[in-house]
């Protein structure tokens, strides 16, 4: 083997563990014998989940290996659809938030994304599969948003999830007014949570004016008469320009907000401006106004216990995601974390201890409901026939306290193995081990 | 700080206020109390599959298949739950951080690098919320330590419930701190510039200055020896911080050490064996790579929250948890700890449960919960396992308490049930009556 | 579109070669001696070697070249018998010569976030020509390595300047110019303090708006010059007029990418905002993206430090394995380069002088890279990317005498350089090489920029050093900080200082290794963590 190859695969070794023997890229895979959490339909004991062509083709019992599938025994192992984690900020390069300026819808994660990014794998071995990598909370109108599947090893438009929805974050209390960071730069408007709102509304505001201009300038250029020149085009602001697209619809809008209050206020601010809220991010009082929610149609992707770190997230319990969620809310569990993303399932457990969510309910809180938060539920978040080969297999129930992800696949393929991660890395200590047995057995010769 | 600052401050303090004084303590002892037919593990000795433990003036006076209920005595009939000795945190800051943001609420890192004398003691919040949130898994005694600078100061061990400081303390100097250096990490951006042609070893050079500052203290302890039976030597001015290393010289008060990468750990031993202390590491991210070492040094080992990732990405991702089933298996003395955020502190036993996922032994998880931190902090006589003349310091429980499904339903410390209400509980009532419409 | 760009750099050499004019100082009069090098070895690059001929020098060209080539009466002779002549070296994007100008911080930016298009990075009015130091001492290191003419471009911030390029005849620049503006600088990495854009994203996000508007600029500038009746003098952006030489005049951008990523982001870019360009590979990792370079058709500037960027796998997975990436990986990309016959030049970024310049071109031949096409990326190919392959990069009659004599090899770690010629005039090299004077000592006095990786944070600070007594002062987005008690010792610094923050008090503690004008080091923060640095001195 060359040395720069064999230098690579050192390096790779700890993180990207052996695909399972057999297990090709692109090649069809028979899983047999595993408790098959679909999520959505019954779960199936026992059971088979066959995968042709980067999608599930059949879920049940005994079913036959299509010719050239590779198989894997499950051994009565769980597999669950692959984990979502809706609001994420990893496999970004640089800042995760623009500061230098109060609005800034133009800024995009997708100019950013770096698949190089350790935490994929850290991710890939704690069951995710796909994750919405999302700007800061640092701005009111931070930036654009991406969703990714994690199909380590591959470049970063490889990575994006083709088709789903364009987003864009927004942020509402102490961060965008900068509670937690006097002293930290210069003293910024917004400081209330008044003036955040006001802000808001500022900007489209001047977006309608922007877009008023621009139809003027088309009105001009169809009134015009054969032989004058034509009028100058107005300025081109790709700031306004994103923003008349999240005025026109053509953004979800990801609204990081804790408080009910501002919660209710800023729904009553898209409703002026003919906007829809897709969900609140954190949203720790929203168990207070499920009502409104419900109502106004909003999801809420959320902690499942993290609290008290600062004042607006205080009043809050670990109760809330299941009370919120058995209230009619769309709930999902987020990580916002590049730590907390590795153990969501552990996460999902904590909403059946509190508040008594049921597991199959508290299943849906990492996957099928962050899928439809992110608009990509006909193609992932559950097992079904048709859907994306998307799939998390656990040693046990994933929401026993002694469960381990042993295999995470993406699109049909196996990108995380625990046992090829064992032997790779048994290996790799073993190397390490021989210079120095070698230079032991030296000096006592 | 500007004025609206203070403001705002001042208005969250008293909304703390408000909401920290809602709850009273357990009332005061009263007639024993018999927990009749639960599984009890006692820890250390078998476990029985259904036994009887009785609870007379706050001490455990009997644990057995029978126990002849005295008279008046109250009977908890708790067939179908689990007795297990109360878990001992072993590393908190309860009742010194409220809310991490606010400045205000935080009384855990004094300023300055050399604060040996300072006291949790002298700090801790009875009343904080998160004595409350946290028990509810079974934590019924936390180490609380304060952690700025490299002499942080003293711990004390506290137990979870108490109408006062000193009612809740069970020894109010627990141990003597001292945050190692820790070796640098890899770079995080892009380098600039040359590479360093040698490699600087600046863990090494500030163990030295914690080993002069050390060294001169003992200075100052045998000047004032000599001067108090030799009138010729003049006594050194007081020093308080000085005064307050001479028990840890003595070796009556342990010091925790916190170290992370194998190097230091290294580093940390030879500075314990060339210091002479009476040590216990914190953290250890990488001990399983010297696990045989810090055994054959006999230093038991805090191991931080589980809630983390590799000390660096060479080890693995399962490096935090594959730690702690490597160094129980070399034999090194555990203690499980929630870490620095006491509104998480609940989450003690899912630490363990990931410990015991990646090879820990169950049994072993336990004692790391109970006895071994008991045993550590030098007050197993009273906690740490269910034994008669042991503190009624225990709950019951509805499965396995390294289990996040199961349910704390009993809990006693010092011989009184406590109210397992909390701030979340008072929320979740109210807000779950809200009417749908 | 490069096609455009080479028909436009060559035209504009040959304008300033007029312009250059009669000699007007004595200094010059070496310009107009005659020399011939005698029964020299030939490295033509043109074409094969000659084994033994004569070259001939006159009025700052080269007059004949070849075995039969004829000592004109009025030339003196040098004996190169022992000698080979090689074309002079180029250096692309050399830094050592421009002096920057300082940036000035105070307290009432930080507090106010009034900061300047200079404070952001934005600076495309920034000049190599107006900058560059050119003085005799200056370019003399270079001529110890065979350089004889080199581009300059200022490398700080987002629209970081203009280049500049010259032969390094230690004349007046104006003198020595042969390319006045002919490179824009394009940088990713943002200002590190509350000012737009101060993210990566906000960087490209910025890169777009910008050459939006520049467009706008022009379609209004261009549609007034046409007819100015009835429509209103569009505003004037000086920014945007310089911009405009590159958007619509085709003169090319130069991205400096830090690593794939970046050269990914590059090449996706640079169409999208209509711009000629470059890559400079500050990340050596091109071979990591060979196939995107090739499908665009890319031109590299390929650095020769080989440190493996931050961003990559290979430097996160221990010390080891990055410095085995360091050693046998990243070395070998100028070899892939060559290999997917994508089309590079050497370039000097990263090494501190053309002497840690010369042991990375050692060290890619070494690392696969055949010594031939070594050569051609620091004179031909070099020549061709600045649009001078007429005027300069081989050794042939009509090109401008840029010119190595040297015994042996030049592709040397040290090479044995006797004579430069550069524009015509001849440098002693060997003598002046025996008269160099000792090292100087570290010392480390003055003010320096402190880069702390991981925690993004630039700090300034002042070091007064006593002897082996270090004390200073450590400036920071959160006040000013005062220390003394530190050390040096050998070419190593060690300090502690103690930041008081938000009532909150910070002990760090640094420790340093000085090169030069750089140093790295370690910063730890008790038990909390640490971080590695860089630092540069700052000017002035």
């Amino acid at each position: 083997m060359k040395q720069p190859e064999r230098l690579l695969i050192l390096a790779a070794v700890l993180v990207l563990a052996r695909p399972y023997p057999g297990a090709a890229e692109g090649k069809d895979l028979h899983l047999k014998n595993g408790n098959i959490i679909t999520v959505t339909g019954e779960t199936v004991k026992g059971g088979d989940l066959v995968i042709r062509g980067g999608k599930i083709t059949g879920i049940g019992k005994n079913i036959q290996t299509p010719a050239g599938a590779a198989v894997v025994d499950l051994a009565g192992r769980w597999a669950m659809p692959g984990i979502i984690d809706s609001h994420s900020h990893i496999a970004i390069e640089g800042s995760v938030n623009e500061m230098g300026d109060l609005m800034t819808p133009e800024v995009d994660i997708r100019d950013v994304i770096n698949p190089e990014d350790i935490y994929i794998v850290y991710a890939l071995a704690g069951g995710v599969t796909t994750i919405h990598t999302m700007h800061g909370s640092g701005n009111p109108i931070g930036g654009r948003g991406i969703v990714l599947k994690l199909r380590w090893g591959k470049s970063a438009e490889e990575m994006i999830f083709r088709g789903a929805p364009l987003t864009i974050k927004w942020a509402l209390g102490e961060n965008p007014k900068r509670s937690n960071a006097l002293g930290m730069g210069p003293s910024r408007y917004p400081r209330t949570r008044m003036g955040v709102e006001a802000a808001i509304r500022l900007e489209f505001e001047k977006t309608k004016d922007y877009l008023n201009t621009w139809a003027q300038h088309e009105n001009r250029l169809k009134a015009l008469k054969k032989g004058e020149p034509p009028p100058l085009p107005p300025r081109k602001d790709l700031r306004l320009e994103v923003l008349a697209d999240i005025l026109k619809g053509k953004y979800w809008v990801r609204c990081h907000a804790y408080q009910s209050e501002e919660m209710l206020s800023i729904m009553r601010l898209c409703d002026e401006y003919g906007l829809k809220l897709a969900c609140f991010e954190h949203g720790l009082e929203g168990y207070r106004i499920t009502n409104e929610l419900v109502r106004y149609g909003v999801a809420v992707s959320s902690f499942a216990d993290f609290w008290a770190y600062k004042w607006e997230a205080y009043n809050t319990m670990p109760h809330s995601a299941a009370l919120m969620a058995q209230r009619g809310v769309l709930t999902a569990l987020n990580s916002d974390d590049a730590e907390r993303m590795r153990r969501l399932f552990h996460e999902a457990a904590k909403t059946v201890r509190f508040g008594g969510l049921s597991e199959a309910e508290a299943l849906k809180t990492i996957t099928i409901n962050p899928a439809i938060i992110l608009g990509i539920a006909d193609r992932t978040g559950s097992l079904e026939v048709g859907k994306d080969a998307d799939i998390a297999v656990f040693n046990r129930h994933p929401f026993d306290p002694y469960t381990v992800c042993e295999m995470t696949l993406v699109d049909g393929e196996i990108f995380f193995d625990r046992a090829g991660y064992l032997e790779a890395r048994k290996k790799a200590e073993e190397e390490k081990k021989k210079p120095e047995e070698e230079a032991g057995k030296e000096k006592r010769s | 700080m500007s004025g609206g600052a203070t403001m705002k401050t001042s208005i969250v303090i008293a909304a703390l206020a408000a909401l920290t004084a809602l709850w009273t303590p357990a009332a005061e002892t009263t007639g024993p109390v018999l927990i009749r037919g639960a599984r009890i593990v006692p820890v250390e000795g078998p476990v029985l599959e259904s036994g009887d433990l009785l609870i007379e003036n706050g001490k455990i006076t009997a644990v057995g298949p029978s126990v002849k209920a005295p008279e008046g005595a109250r009977v908890i009939e708790a067939s179908g739950l689990t007795a297990y000795p109360g878990f001992i945190d072993a590393y908190t800051q309860y009742g010194l951080v409220e809310i991490g943001a606010i400045a205000a609420t935080v009384d855990s890192s004094e300023m300055g690098k050399e604060n040996p004398e300072v006291r949790a003691a002298w700090a801790i919040n009875p009343h904080s919320v998160h004595f409350r949130t946290g028990r509810i898994c079974g934590t019924t005694a936390a180490l609380v330590a304060p952690a700025g600078g490299t002499f942080p100061g003293i711990s004390a061990l506290v137990k979870m419930e108490g109408w006062s400081f000193p009612e809740m303390a069970v020894k109010e100097e627990a141990t003597s701190l001292i945050n190692f250096p820790m070796s640098p990490r890899p770079p995080t951006a892009e380098q600039v510039g040359p590479k360093p042609t040698t490699e600087i070893d600046v863990t090494s050079k500030l163990v030295e200055k914690i080993k002069e500052y050390l060294s001169e203290a003992r200075h100052y302890l045998a000047l004032k020896k000599e001067a108090a039976s030799n009138p010729a030597v003049k006594a050194p001015d007081h020093n308080p911080k000085y005064e307050a290393l001479a028990p840890v010289f003595e070796g009556t008060l342990p010091v925790i050490l916190s170290v992370e990468k194998a190097k230091d750990i290294e580093l940390a031993l030879k500075f314990i064996k060339e210091e002479k202390i009476k040590a216990v590491f914190r953290g250890c991210a990488q001990g399983y790579k010297v696990a045989d070492k810090i055994k054959a040094a006999g230093i038991p080992v805090i191991v931080g929250d589980l809630y983390r990732d590799p000390s660096e990405p060479e080890d693995g991702y399962d490096a935090p948890f594959r730690n702690v089933a490597e160094l129980s298996k070399a034999g090194v003395t555990l203690c499980f700890s929630s870490g620095t955020n006491p509104s998480t502190g609940k989450d003690l036993p899912y630490h363990a449960a990931r410990a015991v996922a990646f090879g820990m032994s169950h049994e072993d998880a336990v004692k790391a919960l109970t006895i071994n931190p008991a045993r550590v902090f030098g007050i197993d006589d009273r906690l740490g396992t269910l034994a008669p003349g042991k503190d009624a310091d225990l709950f019951l429980t509805t499965g396995d308490p390294l289990d996040l499904r199961s349910e704390v339903k009993h809990m006693f410390i010092s011989g009184r049930e406590i109210d397992l209400g909390n701030w979340w509980k008072d929320l979740y009532d109210k807000w779950k009556s809200r009417p749908l419409k | 579109m490069r096609n455009r760009a080479l028909k436009t750099w060559p035209a504009a050499a040959v304008w300033i070669l007029l312009l250059a004019g009669p000699p007007q100082s004595p200094a010059e009069e070496s310009l107009h001696r005659v020399w011939a090098v005698k029964d020299c070895k030939i490295i033509t690059q043109s074409g094969p070697a000659i084994e033994k001929g004569t070259v001939v020098i006159r009025d700052g060209l080269i007059e004949a070249v070849g075995p039969g080539a004829a000592v004109p009466a009025d030339a003196e002779t040098i004996d190169g018998s022992a000698l080979t002549v090689y074309p002079g070296l180029i250096d692309i994007l050399n830094q050592s010569l421009l002096k920057l100008p300082e940036l000035k911080f105070d307290q009432t930016k930080i507090l106010t976030g009034q900061y300047t298009d200079e404070d952001k990075g934005i600076t495309p009015g920034l000049l190599a020509f107006d900058i560059i130091d050119l003085s005799k001492a200056a370019v003399e290191k270079l001529h110890k390595y065979g350089f004889a003419a080199v581009q300059a471009l200022p490398m700080r911030g987002l629209l970081t300047g203009q280049a500049a390029v010259f032969s390094v005849s230690g004349t007046d620049k104006n003198q020595s110019l042969l390319l006045k503006d002919n490179a824009l600088g394009i940088g990713f990495s943002p200002a590190n303090f509350m000012v737009y854009p101060n993210s990566l994203m906000g960087v490209v996000s910025f890169l777009r708006q910008e050459f939006s508007d520049v467009s706008y600029f022009i379609m209004r500038r261009d549609r007034w010059r046409k007819d100015m009746r009835g429509l209103a003098r569009p505003a004037y952006v000086a920014r945007h007029d310089l911009l405009a030489d590159y958007a619509a005049a085709g003169k090319p951008a130069v991205f400096f990418c830090r690593n794939q990523h970046d050269i990914r982001r590059a090449l996706e870019l640079a169409p999208e905002l209509k711009l000629d360009f470059f890559i400079l590979d500050q990340g050596s990792e091109s071979w990591r993206v060979l196939p995107e370079l090739k499908k665009a058709g890319a031109r590299v500037f390929c650095p020769v430090d080989f440190k493996v960027p931050a961003s990559s796998l290979h430097s996160q997975f221990g010390k080891e394995k990055k410095e085995a990436a360091e050693k046998e990986l990243y070395p070998k990309n100028p070899a892939r380069l060559a290999e997917a016959g994508i089309p590079f030049a050497f370039c000097s970024v990263g090494t501190d002088d053309p002497k840690s310049f010369m042991e990375g071109v050692v060290k890619a031949v070494e690392n696969g890279l055949p010594s031939a096409q070594a050569l051609e990326a620091m004179t031909i190919t070099a020549s061709r990317f600045l649009g001078l392959d007429r005027a300069l990069g081989t050794v042939e009659k009509g090109k401008i005498a840029n010119l190595v004599l040297v015994e042996g090899d030049l592709l040397a770690v040290e090479p044995k350089v006797h004579y430069l010629f550069a524009d015509g005039t001849k440098f002693d090299v060997l003598k002046a090489k025996a008269e160099a004077a000792a090292k100087p000592t570290v010392n480390v006095s003055g003010k320096w920029e402190f880069d702390i990786q991981g925690a993004g944070l630039k700090v300034t600070m002042d070091l007064v050093q006593e002897d082996t007594g270090l004390s200073g002062r450590m400036s920071t987005p959160f006040g000013a900080f005062d220390f003394t008690g530190g050390t040096v010792s050998g070419n190593q610094i060690d300090f502690e200082t103690t930041l008081q923050v938000g009532g909150q008090s910070i002990d760090l503690y640094f420790s340093a290794l000085v090169e030069g004008d750089r140093m790295t080091g370690s910063v730890v923060q008790g038990t909390e963590g640490s971080a590695e640095f860089t630092a540069k001195r700052i000017p002035g």
